[in-house]
């Protein structure tokens, strides 16, 4: 136990047990909800989409980065991860200057050269592309990972590398401009 | 695939009694294929012409190899089982914190002991799954999405890192079985098994699934705030029995816990299997020999055997 970490983590963020597992459902809803034009969206749209940015943020891993949305269990800190990382600052991805996202994303990028799981290479590399970023060469390619165990069949990695090799990087980081423009 | 796992529940007082082994084995370098041979061959399992599914705990990226059951210790045993007459064995594990389950394998390196994993590895997190009402109400859970892989196969193998746990005080064979209930219907960590409580989310999933071998990686275990963020312990043993209940208890005595204060186990023991030592048929070394006390949360240590 670190009894430092404990003090450093609220009460409620103590006890993973009782905690949901909000950073890739939320980071979802709120990729999707910004794909959607204002006048289909109902009028509690935009309080709903703040909420579940302050959400993110509020589980964020002291030090940057997301797993499951459990920054903390027993006041043991955890780990963040690729997936629900990228994910989140592509939600998040109209506050690059805030301090989370820099953050988060420097740790992204420094824990870009040890990922070794084709569906956490994909999208870190569309999140990194996302922010205008670009990731770090060298290392395994997106064929190289198709060799291995052809993805295991899974379709969410055939879908996230499909995006990745589409471009869709850049175009999520020009959508991301006007976005920030537009709060 | 016809679902095959719908057995009667038989008691723990009406049952047979169980057999457990717990064999030397140093490290992960060694032969391990011989001595898992000969120990199989003993229990006379019946696997010639079956499907066999290996269940490691698979629960995040290792390079160490602490965490996870060692890829060694999961190859010998497929191995073993084909060359015990069984016509297929798959492997199958469905983490409960990281989606990429690719990047846990290769983190293992799997695919260095097995070769390419595409068809032997079953990602049971994103598996076909069935409905499957469950036998017992030890939770409120009145059923379970289940993969169907883990339905159709004729012998499941819990196969656990010897390891406690900062929710449950031990993960052992039991609970090593969370990690076939799909995250694509429970979500990642499958919280909605811990809220409707962890003990007896064991046992419900462990009376659906009902594994019918276990093979405890005790080589190396973990002990202090296990599952993930614990202390490496060198142990140098494998664990293996009939009854996933009998061999968890003989377990937890080897670490140095009294099985019927952890609380799963202890319900397990009056339904899916045997805790009592004069049910337990003990092979190889004794429990005495091999007893290796586990350090613990302080929220466990009323878990702990008396010095």
């Amino acid at each position: 136990m670190n009894c430092a970490r404990d003090q450093l983590l609220e009460p409620r963020r103590r006890h993973g047990a009782a905690m949901p597992e909000p950073a890739i459902p939320v980071a979802a809803a709120l990729l999707a909800l910004e794909g959607q034009k204002a006048e289909v969206l109902p009028s509690s749209a935009e309080k709903r989409r703040k909420l579940g940015e302050a959400l993110l943020y509020d589980r964020m891993c002291p030090g940057g980065g997301w797993n499951c949305g459990n920054p903390g269990v027993y006041g043991v800190i955890g780990n963040p991860l690729v997936i629900p990382t990228s994910l989140a600052l592509l939600a998040l991805r109209a506050h690059p200057q805030r301090r989370e996202n820099k953050d988060s994303l420097a740790w992204l990028e420094q824990a870009f050269s040890s990922i070794n799981g084709p569906g956490s290479f994909a999208l870190a590399r569309l999140c990194l592309e996302a922010y205008s970023h670009k990731p770090p060469a060298g290392g395994a390619t997106l064929n190289d990972y198709y060799a291995r165990n052809e993805l295991l069949q899974s379709i969410p990695v055939v879908a996230w590398m499909t995006l990745a090799v589409s471009d869709s990087g850049k175009r999520l980081s020009a959508d991301s401009g006007t976005r920030a423009k537009n709060q | 695939m016809k679902t095959m796992r719908n057995r009667i529940l038989t008691p723990s007082f009406q049952r047979h009694n169980s057999r457990v082994a717990i064999r030397r084995a140093a490290n992960y370098h060694q032969e391990l294929s011989s001595l898992i041979y000969e120990t199989l061959v003993d229990f006379a399992l019946p696997v010639k012409g079956k499907t066999v599914l290996l269940k490691p705990n698979l629960v995040g990226l290792d390079p160490l190899g602490v965490m996870n059951t060692h890829p060694a210790l999961i190859a010998a045993s497929r191995e073993t089982f084909l060359r015990l007459g069984a016509l297929r064995v798959l492997v199958g594990d469905g983490p409960a914190l990281d989606r990429d389950t690719e990047a846990i394998l290769e983190s293992v390196r799997l695919r260095e002991y097995l070769g390419s994993l595409t068809d032997i590895f079953v990602d049971l997190n994103t598996d076909d799954v069935e409905c499957v009402p469950l036998p017992t109400r030890a939770s409120r859970l009145k059923e379970l999405y289940l993969p169907k892989t883990v339905l159709g196969v004729d012998l499941v193998v819990s196969m656990p890192k010897l390891k406690t746990h900062h929710w449950a005080g031990a993960t052992l064979s039991l609970k090593n079985m969370f990690g076939v209930v799909p995250g694509s219907c429970y979500g990642w960590p499958k919280n909605v098994l811990h809220w409707a409580g962890i003990d007896r989310a064991i046992l419900d999933i462990n009376a659906a699934v009902r594994p019918d071998f276990a093979i405890v990686d005790g080589i190396i275990g973990m002990e202090g705030n296990g599952p993930i963020q614990g202390t490496p312990k060198d142990c140098g043993i494998l664990i293996f029995g009939d009854d996933p209940v009998a061999v968890d208890a003989t377990t937890c005595r080897i670490m140095g816990l009294v099985p019927e204060k952890i609380k799963y186990v202890a319900a397990a023991g009056t339904l899916l299997g045997h805790v009592n030592t004069d049910k337990i048929q003990q092979v190889g070394e004794s429990i005495e020999a091999v007893r290796s006390p586990f350090a613990v949360l302080r929220e466990f240590a009323h878990l702990l055997q008396a010095a």
